[in-house]
């Protein structure tokens, strides 16, 4: 179905501003050519453009890889070597936050019991509108669209349309919805102020607490994103 | 008061600079996550010799621009810088590398020490799970 659809973009993410220069001593400059040399062997990205200028870094980013989709930043309607970039995010805080508790627990569920499982991530919003975005959740299929184990028949189905943005089921937030854009001219230039949220992992009760501040704000069970 | 401009850096003083930093990061990398020597030199297919001369001189020296032991250098920051910027704690980065990963299926560790592929999927896998969100 197609609509006319306008909303804020939640995303959460890990914050990568620093990760070398919390790590390896150096000045600003000498990190800047460390990051330089990593980048000989990264795919290239795509950084000369108007709307790197115009855009925020935490929406440019996502438009900043170079095309076809490389295997690795493949996603839900987004199959390797497709020609365009996305920018994914939840309609609510809420769902973003239960996006991300899946790939947090994923990547420490399978540590030892004696490593520390916290991890500080921002979150953002950003203003989207598409007078004609493809809505799925009312699709024969929308639960094979939004399966949780594999993108597979979201790729199939991505490339028998044409459309510059899916509104889809979240995967892993009940009720939740997600908006995935190809355009980046469909987002505002830049987001609200980022915020800090606190991950925490109980191994033991296998789930996810997320702070604001001092205050839980979600409870996420691993069975419940999984 | 001083008013002179900044210069820009000469090829010769960057290639020196980046020496510099790339050595403080190998070691850096050797030491955060708790590697022995021998992963450094087969992560980087080079000797005990070379990995002493660097550390010696502070810096590091490639045979020539397109060197594979380059490329690993590259790589392996390249991985570290993602792996980072996931586990902000030291010990969750060494507990990562070392542990079987239910994906990749060996422990990071082993696949960057066996091959250069090896190196690339771990460094590929860690981009992509850096940027997985919303």
């Amino acid at each position: 179905m197609r609509r006319n659809f306008s909303g804020k973009l939640w995303r959460v993410e890990n914050s990568d501003a620093f990760a070398l220069n919390d790590n390896v001593e150096g000045s600003l400059e000498d990190i800047d050519i460390l990051n330089q040399f990593a980048d000989l062997t990264a795919d290239p990205l795509i950084t000369n453009t108007r709307a790197s200028q115009l855009y925020s870094d935490l929406i440019f980013r996502h438009f900043s890889h170079a095309l076809p989709v490389p295997a690795q930043f493949v996603g839900r309607f987004k199959p390797e070597f497709y020609t365009r970039n996305a920018f994914y995010g939840g309609l609510k805080l809420s769902t973003a936050v239960y996006e991300a508790s899946y790939y947090f627990m994923k990547e420490r569920m399978h540590l030892p019991e004696a490593t520390s499982v916290t991890a500080s991530k921002i979150s953002f919003n950003v203003d989207f509108s598409d007078p004609n975005a493809l809505d799925v959740q009312n699709h024969p299929h929308v639960l094979l669209l939004t399966n949780r184990r594999t993108w597979a028949d979201s790729w199939v189905f991505i490339k028998t349309v044409t459309t510059d943005s899916v509104v889809y089921p979240s995967a892993r937030h009940t009720e939740g919805f997600c908006v995935l854009c190809y355009e980046i001219g469909f987002l505002a230039t830049t987001t609200s102020t980022p915020e800090t949220l606190n991950f925490v992992y109980d191994r033991e009760k296998e789930m996810c607490i997320v702070f604001k501040g001092r205050s839980a704000i979600e409870t996420i069970h691993w069975r419940t994103v999984s | 008061m001083s008013q002179e401009a900044v210069r820009p850096m000469t090829a010769d003083e960057r290639a020196k600079r980046e020496g510099s930093i790339v050595c403080k990061a190998l070691f850096t990398i050797l030491s955060d996550l708790d590697l022995k020597s021998s992963d450094m030199e087969k992560i980087l297919d080079v000797s005990r010799k070379t990995i002493g001369r660097w550390s010696d001189a502070d810096t590091v020296t490639f045979k020539n621009e397109n060197s594979l032991t380059k490329q690993a250098a590259s790589h392996l920051i390249g991985a570290y810088r993602s792996l980072a910027t996931i586990f902000s704690n030291s010990k969750d980065r060494q507990a990562w590398i070392k542990t079987e990963h239910p994906e990749l299926r060996q422990a990071p560790i082993d696949l960057m020490r066996n091959s250069m592929e090896g190196l690339i999927k771990v460094r590929r896998y860690l981009e992509a799970a850096q940027n997985k969100g919303a």
